[in-house]
């Protein structure tokens, strides 16, 4: 075997053709093979496959005849065995012929996979919808019925989602300050209104960018965290189990993450709004040369409680958006370890969107009040 | 000992009386979306019983065990469980049920984040008012009735397989229920530990009073602790009777499944060269 590949001899015999191959069939093959079959096509009514001449042959080689001999088949054409040698009569006689085109299924057009596709979100918000109200009944109801939430469980959360994020939120809130007041002290010295930077920063930080960064990071860093250990029990049948045990895994399992994310939600927020704020303060007073009490003066005058409710009504807002969502893709996944994976990246990017667009419905409708 | 060798229960409820029925399956259908898996099921069991579901792989065997523990509810027909039809609506009404019941599954689900003792506490926190000296009291004396004495503090990830199922059967009886139902509780265990785990859940059915309904394709389980078996086969039931009966049965279906005859070849379709001499 010196890795030419087969050689195919085509020659006409009356109307028939006849197709000899000749050397190896087998794992060493490449595509072009089925390619160089086709040129049978048209140039005859019948094929007939001369197979005397192959040498070594396999499974391997028997697949890629079998296929090039089905599309000529499809082209109308009949395909007959002259004759073979063992090697390949015994390859030919290991593998069943299948139709290798029916496996992959019927193609569905545009129209179809949008309705599918509007069906399947139709379905999705419904089970969403359905949990919500399940989380309401069992987070609100049951401390009504004698049914007290599990304080040490909803602890721990609080320790997992919140505490644990306090030093990448304080990171990125600095940041996040700086770039707000390096910015606006760049465009304010124009027009000589450096103090107006604490405005900025304040505002932009306490109504904007401190619920919005911190339920961003939390969708990232916790939402994620969330959907992949709900997932994983969701696999291992954990789940089914608490289930079979009588225990509602929507009371025992999301309840005390609801309750976590109530309290370290908002105070982290609160806790970005503040970092945000000292960011600015160190590029008002270095680069825009403020008293450091002018800054604190401004913003006391800019922010009122007005904007820090707004804030903070946001972050709440945000923080069950991440949860629920979060618990949501966690509970419903499908396809093992693989599904897994993929609920997690899609659970975080849906908390963003929807993060975002609530955001935008925030903000419309506190512009439209005033 | 009060609240630890007595069985307890939660709250009142009707106990099945010996010799009645503990499941009632007629006319059931089942299935997943748009896939019907089982059709025409009637089935009953009774108490005291040690039955096992039998079939090849993807009969339905599983998806009939998930029915009776009310994890998939029927497309069609009756399912009547310790003397509740399912499903059972009334939250309070289906823990009560539930905490009558204990189910072993084939990967054991074990909760990954707690400890052996913990998970077995865990149906016992549940459903009683135990409190937590108690629960663990009770939990580590299960363990020991299934030979994990001193593994309790250990996480599940910290067992072997054969020492997790064990870990989960501990947590099934917990509450001493009247069913126990097991979804191939010896699959992919050594033989030795595999007939461990048949003498320990033979002896706690008998030590207990359970009924025992398991999944299982392992002909040595089926031949030893079994005593009547069903035979599912595509989705629906086939054969009923004591192991021993149906190991002498003629019936094609029921002798390829206890002799271990593998499926004809021919049926697989035609190979290459045949469809190229038929042309």
């Amino acid at each position: 075997m010196d890795g030419a590949g087969p050689t195919i001899v085509m020659e006409r015999q009356g109307s028939d053709v006849v197709v000899r191959v000749s050397g190896d069939l087998d794992r060493h093959l490449t595509a072009d093979f089925v390619r160089r079959l086709m040129a049978a096509r048209r140039q005859g009514a019948v094929v007939w496959l001369d197979l005397a001449g192959v040498g070594v042959m396999d499974s391997m080689g028997a697949a890629a005849l079998e296929l090039g001999c089905r599309r000529l088949r499809e082209g109308g054409q009949q395909v007959r065995l002259r004759s073979a040698s063992e090697a390949a009569r015994a390859a030919m006689r290991s593998l069943p012929a299948v139709d290798a085109g029916a496996e992959t299924g019927r193609k569905t057009g545009l129209l179809e996979s949008l309705g599918g596709a509007a069906f399947d979100w139709l379905a999705a918000a419904g089970s969403l919808a359905q949990l919500v109200s399940e989380v309401a009944a069992r987070g609100l109801l049951d401390p009504f019925r004698g049914r007290f939430p599990a304080l040490a469980s909803s602890a721990r959360e609080a320790v997992r989602i919140g505490v644990d994020a306090f030093p990448v939120v304080a990171l990125i809130s600095l940041l996040l300050g700086l770039i707000l007041g390096f910015q606006a002290a760049h465009q304010l010295r124009q027009f000589g209104a450096n103090i107006f930077v604490a405005n900025l920063v304040g505002l932009g930080m306490v109504r904007e960018f401190g619920p919005l960064m911190t339920a961003i990071i939390l969708a990232g860093r916790s939402g994620s965290s969330i959907t992949a250990e709900l997932g994983t029990m969701v696999v291992r049948e954990e789940v089914d189990a608490l289930r079979t045990m009588g225990i509602d895994p929507v009371r025992y399992l999301v309840v005390p993450k609801v309750y976590a994310i109530t309290v370290t939600g908002p105070a982290l927020s609160v806790f970005s709004m503040a970092i945000g704020i000292l960011g600015g303060f160190f590029i008002a007073i270095t680069f825009l040369d403020l008293a450091p009490g002018a800054y604190w003066s401004q913003i006391q005058t800019a922010i009122d409680l007005n904007d820090f409710g707004h804030g903070f009504g946001k972050s709440l807002v945000f923080s069950w958006i991440v949860v629920i969502v979060a618990t949501y893709y966690g509970l419903h996944i499908q396809g093992g370890a693989v599904g897994v994976g993929r609920s997690t990246t899609a659970s975080v990017v849906a908390s963003i969107f929807m993060i975002i667009f609530a955001d935008s419905i925030f903000t419309t409708a506190s512009t439209a009040l005033g | 000992m009060q609240g630890i060798a007595q069985p307890y229960h939660a709250a009142p409820a009707p106990r099945v009386q010996p010799g009645d029925e503990v499941i009632r399956i007629s006319g059931m259908s089942a299935g997943y979306e748009e896939k019907v898996v089982l059709s025409d099921i009637d089935l009953e069991v009774r108490r005291g019983e040690v039955l096992a579901l039998i079939g090849q792989s993807g009969c339905g065997k599983s998806t009939l065990l998930r029915c009776i523990a009310g994890l998939l509810e029927p497309l069609d027909g009756d399912v009547v469980v310790l003397g509740r039809r399912l499903p059972v609506r009334d939250e309070s009404e289906r823990r009560k049920l539930l905490a009558r019941m204990g189910m072993v599954f084939q990967q054991n689900a074990l909760l990954g984040s707690m400890t052996v003792a913990e998970n077995v506490a865990l149906p016992v926190l549940e459903h009683t008012s135990l409190g937590h000296e108690i629960s663990r009291q009770l939990a580590l004396g299960k363990l020991v009735q299934v030979g994990l004495d001193g593994w309790g503090d250990k996480l599940p990830a910290q067992l072997s397989g054969g020492m997790q199922k064990r870990a989960a059967l501990a947590r099934s009886i917990a509450l001493e229920p009247e069913l126990l139902l097991c979804d191939e509780p010896i699959a992919g265990l050594d033989p030795v530990v595999a007939s461990g785990i048949d003498r320990l859940i033979t002896s706690l059915a008998h030590r207990l009073g359970m009924t025992v309904v398991m999944v299982t394709h392992e002909l040595a389980s089926i031949q030893t602790i079994v005593s009547r078996a069903v035979l599912v086969v595509d989705g629906r039931i086939h054969a009923v009777g004591h192991p021993t009966e149906l190991a002498r049965s003629t019936d094609p279906k029921v002798h390829a499944f206890f002799h271990r005859v593998p499926p004809d070849e021919a049926a697989a379709g035609s190979s290459v060269i045949e469809k190229l001499e038929e042309s």
